[in-house]
């Protein structure tokens, strides 16, 4: 997801005193010693020569045990024990994908015992969370007009009631008289002339984004010594987070208070205000700890809105969520593509031309987009990048990890290796060819290594050729990513007279273990070990904003104001001490276990005794992030990939034995972290490459696997077996020198997952997942042929 | 789902009587596996629900001379474990084991496993009425149909989820069952049919039966035999096509044999022709290779399952193999 969360309170830009100064970055290998231009109140980069105590280490996430002994909080959790009078909602949602609702009838519903709050939806095309207010009606009976359902699941009512059970009565009791209209879910079908049109207004299902062109598409296909054109379809993946996205809305007079499964309190806060037509100061937004979004979670959405319309309603705190079903109409969806590609190059390699023409559809939503990720993989001089997003009458697109990439690698990794078997060239080889040089960037080492720990020169050995019926082969992609880090960020740390810290951030932790990373950060810079640091987010009550969680931005945007504001503390500590110490504050340091100043390091305060002095006034300091630095904001965050696997000829069945996935952030903050984040990319980059795919009944226009039992997810058993390898080129981006790491592990897994695969069949699939009933029909087909 | 009455009856008898014969109005709990899914979904919203847990007698595994006697409130993991039902029904032991993941298998009971309903997509989806539930068409068979049936579909296409129910028949295994009319007994293939004759989820239960028990007589001298099932999902998943194989052997040729296949039909398919093929065979790759084609050769497939045909190729000729 690309950042948000740029709320209200971002401070106009101020002019700024600068400074320059030098960091020693790159590989630690072959390092460079750069000069950079920094606001004055930046601290020193921490950089190739620093030596740090906590950053960079395995240290365990903070919150681990609380979690694993179910002590922690999540907002699906809360129950009438922590919050007395509590309701349960639940939404009645439209079975069918496109539909006049004639009536609503509501009044059974409404006299059942137990129900204190029922709302209908009753305007309106599509259902709009930020419009509640606007479309919802408290009658129990209503012949809206003009109210349109567009896709299956979407939101025609709700109810609050005393339990669960009798909520889900409520709902099955409101009577809805629809009449259908004719639908399309396939978005093949939704671009013909005369297809039904899903949005009002629009003259088709079609909206073309602008295309991305660089030098000249048909001289670039001129040059070419050799083309290839390929067409390969991705499906619809479902994004089933642990936690199904759940909201419990509290009012106390006009101030309300939201416990939310989202990736951005702020972005959530903020629309709710929005919405519910009430200043930010007013809403409250918290999340303790998320069950995960994978991009599915940002904003309010129909979940927050109802929540807090049936709060609202009923006088009473209401909890809302979805179940499985619900979630995986309703929720989100990666959107699925129809990629055509072509590609030129010289016979040494050298691409001259790129195109892609690529549709997809988001369902009611927008955003299919696949490309961007084409532009920025390799080099190549002329391109030009079409993208088209088709509405169709199912849930909406929703940000998806690293969306539009895993999409776009699939088609230019395929086409790269098709690419380089046309031109009788190692696949690598042609990457390395028309690999993209940048500044501190490591992408060759991260080829070597992957080429070295995959075993590379062993695809030699393998392919189609040999006797037994399960052949081998191995592949790979390039992981890219941009980065998106940066302010605003601003962070609050504490140090009490017991010596211990506290950091407070409102950023939530969305799994990613942003938690841990803050405390791991307070911790070195004040010297400190990280069970001293408390740590306080989640909670827009703390006025300290932050970014929502997405497109990689979280750590990086965070760590930089959380380490300056630590070091605003300590400040603020030697400021207290100085005095008895006879010193000047900007004189002291904390070394060994001490504070003294270097001139007279006899005259000294253990930390305890220093913070002992601080009695009952604590010291805080804030820190805010300052913007990256350029040009080294522009460089992306690299990988590769290699996937080794076994296909079984007669069966069909693909088994991903091994990944090797190299990929750098900058300074890795927490190696155990680091491969957390590259397992959880590969696993669901593997379970694209095999099994995930939303299936709808075209003629009902509904979705046939909208659980986890035919909707298939990689299980821990079929985990191939990972191995992460971390490169390390420190950027002087930040003052961490840091990036990011969300993203780019699920980038390329498919793609390599699928180039191994071809490799083993001698014969491509062109289209995921690489199922056995594709397997085995593409087999079939060359059979015959 | 909707509120029921839970019974807990101490005898088959008082079961039987709970159970009436109207089985929209009430339903039999063993592990519940299969029957709380369509609870929650209101697939099924029966007024009384009757629990066999609560029956003494129904949960032994019994092995003598004469043969094996499975109740069927046995847990899938039992029968998965143990030493003689491995030893000598390694078919049924290879089922079980191969059934669900290992909670599915610590709750599910043999019983409920056999008379499982479809688990076709559409019928397992409240919002599709089908014919399976009174409805007026298939969705299946011209829509998503992947998962489903390549032999003896018609007018329903699901796929036959069970992997206990091949490999009883591959034994040839015989139920007890009692009901309102008293007690009888039926060879557990006769426990299926196909929809074109009858439409309830493939079983051939009359209304208000309770299963008690399988018996499956001793294997005879020189015989063995296998359950091989492929998962889309190896870990835990239905079967895409499944085969139980029995063999009795003499003087390197087959002597008598019975098949019978999950995941390929509405029913557990029995294929007739190809255990004729196979009786009188030597166990080589030739006769695994024409046994596998006669099995396929009648199949119809649809349009998203055709590849069920050559995995039905490969499983039967690997099971077979694997008996050489
Ligand atoms: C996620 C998942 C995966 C599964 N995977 C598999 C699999 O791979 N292979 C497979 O074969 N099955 C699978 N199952 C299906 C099934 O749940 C199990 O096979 C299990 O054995 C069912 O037994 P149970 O005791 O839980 O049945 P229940 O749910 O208690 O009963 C099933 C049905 O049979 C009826 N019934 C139960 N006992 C009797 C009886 N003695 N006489 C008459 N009727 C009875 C019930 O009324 C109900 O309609 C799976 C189920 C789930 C949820
Ligand atoms: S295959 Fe059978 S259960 Fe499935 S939709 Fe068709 S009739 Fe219903």
């Amino acid at each position: 997801m690309y950042p948000t969360g740029r709320t209200s309170q971002d401070a106009p830009e101020k002019e700024v005193k600068k400074k320059r100064i030098k960091a020693k970055v790159g590989l630690a290998e072959r390092p460079q010693v750069v000069e950079i231009e920094v606001p004055e109140q930046e601290l020193p980069v921490w950089d190739l020569d620093s030596k740090l105590a906590v950053v960079g280490k395995r240290v365990p996430r903070i919150e681990g045990a609380e979690k694993v002994t179910g002590q922690a909080k999540y907002a699906l959790d809360y129950v009438s024990k922590d919050l007395p009078g509590l309701l349960y909602g639940k939404t009645l949602r439209s079975p069918y994908p496109h539909a006049r609702v004639e009536k609503i009838d509501a009044s059974k519903a409404r006299e059942l015992p137990g129900v204190k709050a029922v709302l209908l939806f009753d305007k309106g095309e599509g259902f709009d969370p930020g419009k509640i207010l606007d479309v919802m009606t408290e009658d129990a009976v209503s012949q809206p007009k003009g109210r349109v359902v567009i896709f299956e699941g979407e939101e025609v009512a709700a109810v609050a009631a005393e339990s669960e059970s009798i909520a889900e009565e409520a709902i099955r009791q409101i009577e809805v008289k629809y009449r259908r209209l004719p639908h399309v879910v396939d978005h093949e079908e939704a671009v013909k002339p005369g297809a039904p049109i899903v949005h009002r207004g629009m003259k088709d299902n079609l909206r073309r984004v602008d295309p991305q062109v660089r030098g000249d598409i048909d001289q670039g296909f001129k040059q070419a010594e050799v083309t290839i054109e390929r067409t390969l379809r991705v499906p619809v993946l479902l994004h089933n987070s642990p936690e199904c996205h759940v909201a419990v809305a509290k009012w106390e007079g006009p101030k309300l208070t939201v416990w939310a499964s989202t990736q951005g309190v702020n972005g959530f806060r903020d629309e709710l205000s929005k919405t519910f037509r009430i200043p930010p100061s007013d809403v409250r937004v918290i999340t303790d700890h998320m069950g995960g979004g994978f991009g599915s979670k940002f904003g309010m959405q129909a979940y927050g809105a109802i929540a807090a319309a049936l709060a609202k309603k009923a006088g009473a705190p209401v909890k809302l969520g979805y179940d499985r079903h619900e979630e995986n109409l309703a929720a989100g969806n990666r959107p699925n593509a129809t990629m055509w590609i072509k590609l030129g190059a010289k016979k040494d390699g050298t691409l001259t031309a790129l195109h892609c023409r690529s549709f997809g559809t988001a369902g009611v939503g927008w955003d299919a987009t696949v490309t961007p990720m084409m532009g920025i993989v390799y080099k190549c001089p002329n391109l030009r990048l079409e993208d088209t997003d088709v509405c169709t009458h199912a849930g909406q697109g929703m940000p998806f990890r690293a969306p539009g990439f895993p999409q776009g690698s699939f088609a230019i990794e395929s086409a790269m290796d098709e690419l380089a078997a046309e031109l009788k060239m190692d696949p690598l080889a042609l990457r390395r060819k028309n690999f993209v040089d940048q500044p501190l960037q490591a992408l060759d080492k991260i080829y070597d290594l992957g080429a070295e720990k995959i075993g590379w020169s062993r695809r030699a050995e393998m392919g189609p050729e040999t006797s037994s019926a399960v052949k081998r082969g191995i592949g790979m992609g390039t992981a890219v990513w941009p980065n998106y880090c940066g302010p605003p960020a601003h962070c609050r740390v504490t140090i009490n007279s017991d010596g211990s810290a506290e950091a407070a951030m409102a950023v939530q932790d969305i799994g990613t273990g942003t938690r841990t990373l803050m405390a791991m950060v307070t911790a070195e810079e004040l010297g400190l070990p990280v069970e001293a640091v408390k740590v306080t987010m989640g909670d827009t009550g703390l006025e300290l904003i932050a970014p929502d969680s997405g497109g990689s931005v979280t750590a990086l945007s965070i760590t930089p104001a959380v380490r300056a504001a630590a070091a605003a503390a300590k400040a603020e500590l030697f400021k207290r001490v100085a005095p008895a110490l006879k010193a000047k504050p900007e004189d002291l340091v904390f070394e060994n276990g001490k504070i003294f100043a270097p001139a007279n390091p006899r005259k000294s305060l253990t930390w305890q005794q220093a913070t002992a002095r601080l009695g009952a006034t604590p010291v805080s300091g804030r820190g805010e992030r300052l913007p990256n630095v350029e040009p080294y904001a522009g460089i992306p965050l690299w990988g590769a990939q290699f996937a080794e696997v076994e296909v079984d000829t007669e069966t069909g069945l693909v088994r991903v034995l091994r990944i090797v996935a190299v990929h750098e952030a900058g300074r890795a903050l927490n190696p155990a972290m680091f491969e957390s984040q590259v397992n959880g990319g590969v696993m669901m980059g593997v379970g694209y490459a095999l099994l995930e795919r939303r299936t709808m009944d075209q003629m009902e226009g509904r979705v046939v696997n909208p659980n986890l039992e035919d909707y298939k997810i990689l299980s821990s058993f079929e985990l191939p077996e990972i191995e992460t390898v971390i490169v390390e080129p420190i950027t002087p981006m930040n003052n961490i020198g840091g990036k990011g790491l969300g993203e780019p592990p699920t980038v390329p897994t498919a793609a390599a997952v699928a180039n191994a695969v071809a490799q083993a069949l001698g014969v491509r699939i062109y289209e995921l997942p690489l199922s056995p009933d594709r397997v085995l029909e593409t087999l079939e087909a060359r059979k015959e042929a | 789902m909707k509120e029921f009455m839970l019974f807990n009856p101490t005898s088959l008898d008082e079961a039987v009587e709970l159970l009436g014969t109207d089985s929209s109005r009430a339903q039999l709990l063993a592990g519940g596996m299969d029957l709380l899914g369509r609870l929650k979904k209101r697939i099924d919203s029966p007024e009384r629900v009757i629990n066999l847990k609560s029956i003494p007698g129904l949960a032994d595994i019994r092995d003598s001379q004469e043969g094996l006697s499975v109740g069927a409130l046995v847990k899938l993991t039992e029968l998965a474990e143990d030493s003689a039902v491995n030893a000598k029904y390694r078919a049924l032991a290879q089922a079980a084991e191969s059934v669900g993941s290992v909670q599915i298998r610590n709750a599910g009971t043999m019983g409920g496993n056999l008379c499982q309903k479809p688990r076709c997509w559409y019928y397992r989806h409240a919002d599709f009425l089908c014919l399976q539930k009174g409805g007026t068409i298939c969705y299946a068979q011209g829509g998503e149909n992947r998962y489903h049936a390549i032999l003896g579909g018609g007018p329903c296409f699901f796929a036959h989820p069970s992997d206990l129910a091949p490999a009883f028949i591959a034994l040839d295994a015989q139920a007890r069952i009692v009901g309102p009319k008293g007690q009888r007994s039926v060879a557990v293939e006769d426990l299926y049919r196909l929809p074109i004759i009858q439409l309830n989820g493939g079983l051939a239960l009359e209304p208000g039966e309770i299963l008690a028990e399988v018996r499956v007589p001793a294997p005879k001298a020189n015989s063995r035999s296998t359950y091989l099932k492929f998962k889309e999902k190896p870990s835990f998943d239905f079967s895409l096509a499944g085969v139980a194989a029995s063999v009795v052997m003499e003087g390197g040729k087959v002597s008598a044999a019975r098949l019978a296949l999950s995941g390929v039909s509405p029913v557990p398919w029995r294929p007739l022709d190809a255990e004729k093929i196979l009786t009188g065979s030597p166990l080589n790759d030739a006769t695994a290779r024409q046994v596998a084609d006669a099995i396929v050769e009648e199949s119809v497939p649809l349009l998203h399952n055709r590849y069920k045909i050559p995995l039905t190729r490969t499983i039967v000729r690997r099971a077979l193999l694997s008996l050489a």
